[in-house]
């Protein structure tokens, strides 16, 4: 594994994909298309962001993503957002059974949403007041904090907190 | 099929999507492209914010098309709104796929990996995607093949695909469980179906208990009005009216004693009935469960199920033979009063039974709280128990790692969770129960306010109005009577509450369907000579990410094959799919000519035997671990086993030999020694198909010679499957196979494979010769 090198780190977009140039070590440079990969998904997303090449080799290990240059930031940024995109739930209009699985029907940040969950598949705390929602086609929801829903949604979701 | 889009569908009703693609966009699509029918079509479902938007995919003989509304037009609407864009397949060098958490994205490449465009989508629009990605390829590679202008094989219905792909996992999911009908208490009831004639005895002696309980209030009566008020009044004689006394405490007595000997038989009858039902049930819970599949152990923490089986249907017993029947008999208790105490008097009674609706209200609305009380306290509850599930049995880890203060306090977190939980549960009846006693209360003075001042202007009046004592005695007994059973059904109505949760636990697991099931046809699988083939086999755990792909082979009868490659290849999930513990996504594994599918579970895994690289030993004598799966095996077979498995000669030096008692997981036995037992267990089995998972990863290497000389003896003429990281250890296998995620990229004999220079096995097999170097210098 090599050094964390944050400053030297020289990046581009070509449209889809993130690549990564390096000196060859034959005096010229090659590019390398990269995935950002953060170590800890859930709790710190800007810490300890892998970049890998497309088998799945680490490149290099961004420690502290605030601590690279403006530019290079914004664009692993908005790679890793794609990458980390989760809808959040703001508000839960309904949650009715319906042929033995539970149909909720939610206002998302992401837009309106309407999915299914197994009754027996509880929403996953994440241990520091957030919820995960999983419905039958393993897409995730993330509820940020329920105390802040409004009055409905939390009497809905209220079975499910903890 | 006719599109009908009055009506909405299921893919519209339960995930707030489109039935199929938009007639404006298709028709966006029909003007871009005019002689060129959609083959294929698919919904990305996020845009490039992230919100939630439609851009179509839509696959022609010879284009990729997306179309999504133009900016501020409503989705919809007019195929002007709809911007599309054509890319030719022939420009389109690759398709490339990537899994976020929780949005996937698909982008067309162009020559020299040049990006022609991404669209996002999430996980549910996965399958119908893949269908657009994978026609695209095969029309890709035609036009390759033919030079151009060929077309997809037709007779393809677009509009069916996408519903059967969006539709996949949600009818997965409903396949999963049986739907019930029947309210869970009526389900509980009909397990008393086997007990019918202990039940009537229950039941009549239930109604003749209440019916005796509304004797002794009218025996007041009698009392008060036809022997006391006359002898005071002088109208009755002293011996008649001690005749009538002694008949009337005579009576008394014997209803009392009716109601004893009742009370006892329906006791008695009813808790054996209880324990037979419970136990029942935990023989079909755990009957079930032995029948599920791998998959729904995998998904629940062992704990609850534990609780499952143990405690939840313990519960069971308290409901069936105090419960039900109580419920029942207070409700014929309450008829039984009502009808008395409108027979005493109406207009009291009316004073008395007014708030009835009332109070069946507020326990109706209680009783809907309590049920979701009752959800968390379980939740709580069972998370708990899952803390020690997973504790006790790593409890060496937890002591090396000295985190005992740590785990005592996970688990007293865990603890109070519950007990804070219950404590919200206490306060809300608790705040409940009151308000029905002040309820009953006020009823009690109202009758009290009635009835009084007209028993007054009885005697006032002499008896020519009013009510007489004997009747407003009687009928204040039988209001107690009446309160008596209400208070009892609200009581109840948080033990109904708890074991209508437990019971649910209960059914759920009995409503998993096990998603490996036999066919309805399968016929016992014959004795097997233990070819094995796969063709084109594809799988995923989840659904999503594919762990094996496209694998084929074809391994003749007692070939030894070596599976290696880095950890994360595919060589545990391939051996998984021989036992049948899954499912193939695609393509077919096939034992001796017959699909798998088709074979009897059972009698195929009794024909294939297993040696894991953490043996799992079962708490009894070393002799009935080695028996295990070869129920009726002699002691000589035993032996002969142990001997072959060189395991005879360490069991042999035990004090007790082959009863020596292994604990739990045989804890007691060093991991060599566990190994070579499994192995006899192995042996002893006899499998046609035999795994090796692993067998010599932990143990040292004098041992290690000893199981691979048990190991060779096992091999013999069993086709075999081995997985091994330390290479040296496949030197007998026939052929190796190299998976590598989820391909078999490379296969062939040992010889084979070195002589392939840039090949992955050589390179493992460089570094594994590097490393032995090193440690021997």
């Amino acid at each position: 594994m090599e050094e964390t090198e944050t400053t030297a780190l020289d990046l581009r977009d070509d449209g889809a994909r993130l690549l990564l140039r390096e000196a060859d070590g034959s005096g010229g440079t090659k590019e390398t298309p990269v995935h950002a990969v953060p170590c800890f998904p859930w709790s710190q997303r800007n810490a300890f962001v892998s970049l890998r090449d497309e088998k799945g080799k680490e490149l290099r290990m961004i420690e502290d993503l605030d601590r690279v240059p403006e530019a290079t930031r914004q664009l692993i940024e908005s790679h890793l957002s794609r990458r980390l995109f989760v809808p959040r739930i703001t508000a839960v209009r309904s949650i009715t059974m319906d042929a033995e699985l539970f149909r909720w029907d939610a206002e998302t940040d992401a837009g309106p949403r309407v999915f299914v969950t197994l009754r027996n598949e509880y929403p996953r705390s994440l241990g520091d007041g957030r919820m995960l929602v999983k419905d039958v086609c393993n897409d995730l929801y993330l509820i940020e904090n329920p105390a802040t829903l409004d009055a409905r949604s939390r009497r809905l979701l209220w079975i499910y907190l903890d | 099929m006719k599109s009908a889009p009055s009506t909405t569908g299921p893919i519209e009703s339960l995930l707030g999507q489109p039935e199929t693609l938009p007639a404006a966009a298709a028709e966006a699509i029909a003007r871009l492209l005019p002689n060129e029918p959609i083959r294929v079509f698919a919904l990305a479902d996020l845009d490039v914010r992230r919100r939630f938007s439609p851009t179509w995919l839509a696959v022609t003989d010879a284009h990729v098309v997306l179309a999504a509304p133009k900016d501020g037009a409503a989705a919809g609407g007019s195929a002007s709104d709809w911007g599309t864009t054509a890319f030719p397949i022939g420009e389109i060098e690759s398709i490339e796929t990537f899994d976020g958490i929780a949005c996937c994205w698909m982008t067309l490449l162009a020559a020299e990996k040049r990006p022609l465009a991404t669209v996002q989508y999430t996980r549910r629009q996965g399958r119908a995607i893949g269908n657009v990605q994978f026609a695209a390829e095969q029309i890709r590679k035609r036009q390759k093949e033919a030079n151009g202008g060929a077309a997809l094989a037709g007779n393809l219905d677009p509009r069916n695909d996408y519903q059967e792909a969006v539709l996949k996992s949600v009818k997965e999911a409903q396949a999963s469980l049986l739907t019930q009908k029947m309210g869970i208490l009526l389900r509980l009831l009909s397990y008393m179906r086997p007990h019918k004639k202990a039940v009537a005895i229950g039941f009549t002696m239930s109604v003749l208990m209440t019916l005796a309980v509304l004797i002794p209030p009218y025996l007041t009566r009698l009392l008060v009005d036809n022997i006391l008020r006359p002898v005071e009044r002088g109208s009755l004689a002293a011996p008649e009216a001690f005749r009538w006394l002694w008949m009337t405490i005579g009576a008394l007595a014997a209803m009392l004693a009716l109601g004893e000997v009742m009370s006892f038989v329906r006791l008695r009858v009813m808790a054996i009935v209880g324990e037979k039902i419970s136990m029942k049930l935990r023989e079909d819970v755990y009957g079930h469960m032995q029948k599920l599949s791998l998959a729904f152990f995998g998904s629940r923490p062992t704990g609850t199920l534990v609780t499952r089986v143990s405690s939840d249907t313990d519960r069971l017993w308290d409901f069936i033979t105090f419960g039900f029947i109580d419920m029942v008999m207070a409700g014929f208790q309450i008829l039984g009063v009502a009808v008395a105490l409108v027979l005493q008097d109406w207009s009291l009674a009316l004073a008395v039974l007014a708030p009835v609706p009332i109070m069946i209200a507020m326990f109706y609305v209680f009783g809907e709280r309590l049920q979701v009380l009752f959800l968390r306290i379980w939740r709580k509850w069972s998370s708990m128990t899952a803390v020690l599930s997973d504790v006790i049995p790593g409890i060496r880890v937890v002591k090396a790692f000295a985190q005992e203060d740590h785990e005592v306090q996970r688990f007293n977190e865990k603890n109070l969770a519950v007990e804070q939980e219950a404590e919200i549960l206490h306060r809300e009846w608790t705040r409940f129960w009151p308000r029905v006693m002040m309820l009953m209360h006020t009823c009690t003075l109202l009758v009290w306010v009635i009835g009084a001042p007209r028993v007054l202007r009885h005697m006032q009046s002499g008896g020519a109005e009013g009510m007489p004592l004997g009747i407003f005695l009687a009928f204040v007994g039988y209001m107690w009577l009446f309160w008596e059973p209400v208070q009892r059904l609200g009581m109840m109505s948080r033990a109904i509450n708890r074991v209508t949760t437990s019971a649910s636990r209960v059914f759920e697991v009995l409503d998993t369907v096990p998603t490996i099931a036999n066919k309805p046809d399968a016929a016992a699988t014959p004795p097997l000579e233990g070819r094995v083939a796969f063709d084109n086999v594809t799988f995923s755990y989840d659904g999503v990410r594919n762990v094996l792909r496209n694998v084929t082979f074809d391994v003749t009868p007692g070939e030894m094959i070596g599976l290696v490659g880095p950890s994360g290849g595919g060589k545990t999930t391939l051996v998984n799919l021989i036992c049948r513990f899954y499912d193939v996504k695609d393509g077919t594994i096939r034992i001796d000519g017959r699909d798998v599918r088709d074979l009897d579970i059972g009698s195929l895994r009794r024909q294939i035997g297993v040696v894991l690289q953490e043996p799992y030993l079962f708490h009894g004598t070393v002799a009935e671990n080695i028996a295990y799966g070869s129920h009726g095996a002699s002691r000589r077979d035993v032996i002969e086993a142990a001997r072959a498995a060189n395991a005879h000669e360490f069991i042999c030096g035990f004090p007790d030999g082959y009863e020596t008692v292994v604990g739990e997981r045989g804890q007691t036995l060093s991991g060599g020694e566990r190994q070579r037992i499994s192995i006899a267990r192995a042996i002893l089995h006899s499998p046609r198909i035999l795994i090796l998972d692993e067998a010599t990863s932990s143990v040292d290497t004098e041992t290690e010679k000893k199981i691979q000389e048990a190991l060779k003896r096992l091999v013999s003429g069993r086709t075999t499957f081995a997985i091994a990281h330390r290479l040296s250890t496949l030197s007998a296998a026939n052929r190796l196979f190299v998976l590598e995620a989820g391909r078999l990229i490379e296969h062939g004999t040992h010889a084979e494979l070195l002589a392939k220079p840039d090949g992955l096995y050589a390179k493992l097999h460089k570094t594994q010769m590097e490393l032995h170097a090193t440690i021997a210098v």
